[in-house]
């Protein structure tokens, strides 16, 4: 009978670890989807001096097989500096700058030059713009890394 | 040898619970990190959408172009801050506290655009508007003022935390209403400062633009907006949206790039925009009429 009480004792404590290390992992993955990226966008590369920092930069999360869209207004005669970046897990961030209007084109697909960080835009006309961004190369399906845009701007006619 | 048998049998029945707790947890965690965007979800791939506003610095400095006078007629009173009473109120308030600070900031009034600053921070505090770990974030940025090159710094360092805040806890229904405030403040204060030339047509187009402005802004309105606020800040934009329809671009619109020796990408629009009458004078009198609305006298 006592041998009987420590097996079940045993598979008592058994599943007592089970369920603490589900917990555990449960909450390391809430941790994981709760994370702050905030201010991540300051990693990336610097625009050249003479540019002004955005309001339209951002900080995102980024996961396995999802785009983030960033919607945004670009004024024309000005040059619009866009750097993007990610945490080195990530691999290389796919950057695509799409017209907002009913054609949708793609303006610009970092993806023809080598996943390229940075980019000089001259906007001719005030324009709606899509930043898309993605990370085609990163498989891991549980883990949120962290990502960011930095957009820049220098008025033509200073 | 019973019991042992009783033991596995609720040994298995444990770990299928277990199981079925797991995956309905991992499900549950994984929806519920994104459930405040804006998601389209395709075969293989979500989207998630979010929406970026030029900050009425961006906005003011745009329309006027350096050819307005500084007017301090046009600001508005710090004294009534304590008659912003809804959330909705004072969320728009801080919107417009903001372009006025950015515009005395522009004009080097950094005595006025310092107490505009004062008040955005209390207010900001009051609304948790900043993130919780940047604690005296006024004495922080006035102690940093002399690594600083001026005011519009300290303007786009408040204004930058309070966004990036904003965004990274999911609150974007008030990223809207600081957002709306801050373009009507900043239209106002454009159209109707000394020396605005509303009747040239450069400065004509530059207000013109703004209706991309206010297309996203009635996106995020539908979207992110609580049912009370949205019915009130759609009502209080009809006006300004009808006058701004009249707006319309002739012929198709055709987009096109061309990569410039030194890399840089040049994107231009082949269509003429053009107002359908000349209704720059309704977008002056619906920018002052909501305005008004908006502003405790």
């Amino acid at each position: 009978m006592l041998n009987l009480f420590k097996t079940n004792g045993m598979h008592n404590t058994y599943i007592k670890i089970l369920l603490l290390t589900v917990l555990g992992t449960l909450f390391s993955l809430q941790g994981t989807s709760a994370q702050s990226c905030r201010g991540y966008d300051k990693k990336c590369d610097s625009a050249p001096k003479h540019f002004e920092a955005s309001s339209l930069s951002r900080s995102i999360t980024m996961r396995k097989a999802r785009k983030t869209v960033i919607n945004q207004t670009f004024y024309g005669n000005r040059e619009y500096f866009i750097s993007v970046c990610g945490k080195r897990q990530l691999g290389k961030i796919h950057f695509r700058l799409i017209a907002d209007d009913e054609s949708q084109t793609v303006l610009y697909d970092n993806a023809i030059e080598n996943f390229l960080e940075t980019q000089l835009f001259v906007i001719q006309n005030t324009m709606k713009v899509k930043i898309e961004l993605s990370a085609p190369h990163y498989f891991d399906d549980q883990n949120a890394e962290c990502a960011g845009v930095q957009v820049h701007y220098n008025r033509n006619d200073k | 040898m019973a019991f042992f048998y009783n033991n596995i049998d609720r040994m298995k029945a444990a770990l299928k619970l277990l199981t079925l707790f797991s995956a309905t947890s991992i499900l549950t965690l994984s929806t519920s990190s994104v459930i405040a965007q804006e998601i389209s979800v395709s075969q293989e791939e979500m989207v998630v959408e979010y929406y970026a506003i030029p900050s009425p610095d961006e906005i003011l400095t745009y329309i006027h172009n350096n050819e307005i006078g500084y007017t301090p007629a046009l600001l508005t009173d710090l004294k009534k801050s304590g008659l912003y009473q809804t959330s909705t109120e004072r969320l728009l308030s801080f919107g417009i506290y903001m372009a006025d600070m950015a515009y005395a900031a522009s004009f080097e009034q950094s005595g006025t655009a310092l107490r505009y600053f004062e008040l955005t921070e209390t207010i900001g505090k009051n609304m948790n508007l900043f993130p919780p770990e940047i604690q005296n974030i006024g004495e922080r940025l006035m102690n940093n003022m002399n690594r600083m090159d001026s005011i519009n710094e300290i303007y786009d360092e408040l204004y930058l935390l309070v966004i990036a805040n904003l965004h990274d806890t999911d609150r974007f229904g008030e990223y809207a209403l600081i957002s709306a405030g801050g373009f009507i403040e900043s239209m106002y204060l454009a159209l109707n400062s000394n020396g605005s030339k509303i009747k040239e047509d450069d400065f004509s187009m530059r207000v013109w633009d703004q209706k991309m402005i206010l297309d996203q802004l009635n996106n995020m309105f539908k979207k992110y907006l609580n049912e009370t606020q949205k019915k009130q800040v759609i009502a209080d934009f009809e006006g300004l949206n009808k006058v701004f329809s009249e707006f319309s671009t002739s012929g198709p619109k055709s987009t096109t790039t061309e990569k410039r020796n030194d890399g840089a990408v040049v994107i231009g629009s082949s269509s003429t925009v053009k107002p359908t009458s000349d209704p720059i004078e309704n977008v002056h009198k619906e920018v002052n009429k909501l305005r008004e609305k908006w502003v405790k006298k």
